[in-house]
């Protein structure tokens, strides 16, 4: 073994993460915590990972600061939405959940995710659960993993959308964290120790950084994807069959014009 | 005798015991009446010294105290209070001390120390009772009460008893105490010395008369003086600052301790409180003496025909009428005796059907929620701005618990206000002194007449190890921030529990940053919160405790205090049937032994209540 390959130690995020018996650490008992509207300060870290941040209104500090008050906390939750497929059920249901818990706002992002701003602490289950409820979950929408994996957009674009689409669904699912956490604080789901789960793919402190994927049908890198970690792009017809017939492993090589 | 001679001396150095009891009972009193009580005692051990020799003379063994008197005329008068915010006590003080320089042999006594079953041998007793809320007896009087109104009540034909009941004419069962403790003593067979006397807010006079009186009324009753004082002590010239002089101090600080979403504005101040005159220890309170607002003066005047400048003459003073109002009269409170002039004046039916409702639910209604102003606009009458002055009440200083602790915060006192400032039917009303206070700050001239009212019976555990179940929601918790402050500032090691509760975590969690902050070093050990409209359903503390009941039992088994503060009507009432429930359900009582239970608590000093 070289010195080069001599491992620094952990970073304080990664001593998180590898402690947080498969990222759970102390999220159930936080939300429990009636007194603040925050979860514990490692928590936050591990939140990611189940899709939400923990915010705070900047213009409220210092007045609140004054009053003896903690910060106005408040949560974002982004949906795992692979190639920003939504059905009208899903689409009502987000709708509703954003008028219900959030500030009455529904954001589509560049990932082709919702978010959801503004929800406080103790609505946060209720609203994972009620996505739950219309099949749609928030798992590594954010955290250093793999993040919702785009497609192209427009299926009258091409036949091969639905193809990208189920691309991309894969990637997401092949890529999925396997700890039960998520199912288990939100959802009410039969509790693990953390013990016997593994994660095969990213081990026990999952990705130093967050990690990019989508699926491109060209002629139209509509989904940029240049700036992934990992790109498929598709191409050919023959004989009037639509097939995907390769990828694009390192998103740098692909050209900002399309070559074909 | 010679016997006595080894106890000549100061308690004896090997009995650290017996001193620290000593010690104890002197904590509670202030230096003027440990010098009194020096000169008492030694009175004591004078008349010891004369019946020791007198019976060593008659060779008769004497190495007990005296007996209690027995036979026919009384050997000594027994003063006895029942007090909440320590007027009653303070007025109990003061017909003891008349009592005692004029060699009359007194004993003065909290109702709460006082065995009922003595009350057989009691010849002369004087009671001072207060009531507070709407007919509620002090906590400390309800074990004399149940005693005195149960079967097990002694007859009491050798007892001659006057009674001064203290109560607040705002409230429909205005001295319900006074007045249920003289019935009670009449129907036991004892004696009125004089009719049950009733005071209002404004209780010094009729307190001044009663105490003359029964000053007389002992004279009679008593043979020769038993027990003089040896060297009178000096007048209680005390430095500290009382109700009658207060002491002018300078605001601080003072923030709004609710979020700008809050319905409930609730401002922490804090002021300079300079030592000795506002000396306190955690969990006494702050009288503040306030100026009524300007436009509820402007206002009154008006009804009266009159400008506040005009000047009026009262009782021999002349002042304006705005100086009168503003500073000399209860004006944002209505009292029952006002009602009744007001009434006589308007002569109006449909105030007269309030007034007379069978079940005085609307004379309750009129008091709770109407001020004076809004009785002369709703129902007019003519009254001249000098008949409405002696109808008003004199104005009344205020209590708040005192939201800190000296050892923390030095010579300042910190206290919580919630602003009372309401429409009633269109028109701006507002609490007098949550007024006054909570507008000092846009006016930092403002000078704040301030004393500190003790509050011995709401007091950190002596015994620091001791672990305390602090129960406050509201701006009851202002109380427990001094606690806190003063636990932490000592290095107690008893644990400390916070059960709070108000409307939203959001905007109304009191001191919210500071509670955390304890809870992260680990010198807060428990914090459990109910926010009533965070949710469907309404939670408060109450439901909390049956919540953490078993926990809680727990903390009590291991000797916990347990202090609730805040609302009287409703949430002390609450709190006390979930820690019934607690007993009943995780302890295996039931419902009446839990109800013996909390009252032996409370009798110990181990559940106290500071509830208004």
């Amino acid at each position: 073994m070289s010195t080069s390959e001599h491992k620094a130690p952990p970073s304080p995020v990664e001593a998180i993460k590898s402690s947080s018996r498969l990222l759970r650490g102390t999220i159930a008992e936080g939300l429990r915590d009636g007194a603040t509207g925050a979860l514990a300060d490692d928590d936050t870290h591990l939140l990611k990972f189940h899709g939400s941040y923990q915010q705070d209104d900047r213009d409220q500090r210092e007045e609140r600061r004054q009053a003896k008050l903690e910060p106005a906390y408040s949560f974002m939750i982004r949906t795992r939405l692979p190639g920003g497929v939504c059905t009208p059920r899903q689409w009502l249901a987000l709708d509703d959940l954003a008028t219900r818990y959030a500030n009455g706002t529904l954001r589509i992002t560049t990932r082709q995710a919702f978010q959801l701003h503004g929800v406080v602490k103790r609505d946060l289950k209720p609203t994972l659960a009620a996505m739950n409820a219309v099949l749609i979950d928030t798992i590594a929408a954010c955290g250093d993993v793999n993040r919702n994996v785009l497609a192209s957009a427009n299926p009258d674009e091409s036949a091969l959308h639905a193809v990208a689409y189920q691309w991309a669904r894969r990637i997401s699912e092949q890529l999925l964290p396997k700890t039960r956490a998520y199912h288990e604080i939100w959802l009410d789901g039969e509790k693990h120790s953390g013990g016997e789960e593994a994660e095969p793919v990213y081990g026990p402190t999952y990705l130093p950084r967050k990690f990019k994927a989508a699926v491109v049908v060209p002629p139209h890198n509509d989904v940029d994807a240049v700036f992934a970690g990992i790109s498929a792009s598709s191409r050919s017809v023959r004989c009037g069959r639509v097939r995907l017939d390769g990828f694009n492993r390192d998103g740098r090589r692909w050209p900002r014009r399309h070559p074909w | 005798m010679v016997a006595a001679a080894p106890h000549d001396n100061a308690l004896p150095p090997a009995d650290p015991a017996r001193e620290g009891t000593l010690l104890a009972l002197t904590t509670e009193l202030t230096s003027g009446q440990i010098r009194y009580l020096a000169g008492f005692l030694a009175g004591i051990a004078a008349e010891r010294d004369r019946i020791d020799s007198a019976s060593a003379r008659q060779s008769t063994p004497s190495s007990s105290p005296p007996p209690a008197a027995h036979g026919g005329a009384a050997a000594r008068a027994t003063v006895l209070f029942a007090s909440q915010t320590g007027n009653g006590r303070r007025i109990a003080e003061r017909l003891h001390r008349q009592l005692e320089s004029q060699g009359l042999a007194a004993r003065l006594v909290n109702v709460a120390d006082y065995r009922p079953r003595e009350l057989a041998d009691e010849r002369l007793l004087y009671l001072v009772a207060s009531t507070h809320g709407d007919g509620d007896p002090p906590d400390d009087a309800r074990g004399f009460i149940e005693h005195l109104t149960g079967r097990k009540a002694p007859a009491l034909p050798r007892l001659a008893f006057s009674v001064l009941a203290l109560g607040d004419s705002s409230y429909p069962k205005y001295c319900e105490t006074g007045r249920l403790l003289d019935r009670r003593l009449a129907e036991l067979g004892a004696r009125r010395l004089a009719a049950l006397s009733e005071a209002d807010v404004d209780y010094r006079s009729v307190a001044d008369a009663w105490a003359d009186r029964a000053v007389a009324d002992a004279r009679e009753q008593m043979q020769a003086p038993h027990i003089a004082i040896i060297s009178a002590p000096p007048p209680s010239q005390s430095a500290t600052a009382d109700r009658d002089t207060p002491v002018e101090v300078e605001l601080l600080a003072a923030t709004r301790i609710t979020a700008r979403q809050s319905e409930r504005p609730v401002v922490h101040l804090e002021l300079h409180a300079p030592a000795p005159q506002l000396a306190y220890e955690p969990g006494d309170a702050v009288g503040v003496w306030h100026r009524n607002p300007a436009f509820i003066v402007e206002q009154l005047a008006a009804l009266v025909g009159t400008h506040p400048d005009t000047p009026v003459e009262l009782d021999g003073a002349t002042r304006t009428l705005g100086e009168w109002l503003g500073e000399h009269r209860e004006i944002t409170r209505l009292a029952r005796p006002f009602v009744d002039a007001h009434a006589v004046r308007a002569a109006n039916a449909e105030l007269d059907r309030l007034r007379n409702a069978a079940d005085g639910a609307g004379l309750r209604e009129l008091l709770r929620d109407w001020q004076p102003l809004d009785l002369l606009q709703r129902f007019p009458a003519d009254w001249s701005a000098a008949e409405l002055l002696q109808a008003l009440r004199p104005l009344t200083p205020r209590l708040y618990s005192i939201a800190s602790s000296r050892a923390a915060v030095g010579d300042e006192l910190h206290l919580t206000v919630a602003a009372v400032d309401y429409l009633h039917e269109g028109q701006r009303r507002v609490g007098a002194a949550s007024h006054f206070l909570t507008q000092l700050a846009a006016d930092p001239a403002t000078r704040v007449r301030a004393y500190v009212e003790p509050n011995p019976r709401f007091r950190l555990p002596a015994d620091a190890g001791r672990d305390i179940i602090m129960i406050g929601p509201g701006t009851g918790v202002a109380p427990f921030r001094g606690f806190l402050q003063q636990r932490i500032e000592s290095g107690a090691r008893g644990r400390n529990w916070l059960l709070f509760g108000g409307r939203h975590l959001h905007s109304d969690f009191l001191y919210q940053a500071e509670w955390l902050e304890a809870r992260r070093k680990g010198a807060l050990h428990r914090l459990d919160v109910a926010f009533s409209r965070d949710q469907q359903d309404k939670v408060y503390v109450q439901h909390r405790i049956r919540e953490h009941g078993a926990e809680l039992l727990r903390w009590l088994g291991d000797g916990a205090h347990v202090y609730v503060c805040g609302d009287a009507q409703r949430m002390a009432q609450d709190v006390h049937a979930a820690l019934r429930d607690v007993l009943v359900t995780h302890g295996g009582r039931d419902a009446d032994d839990a109800e013996a239970e909390l009252a032996a608590l409370a009798a110990e000093r181990r559940y106290a209540r500071d509830v208004y």
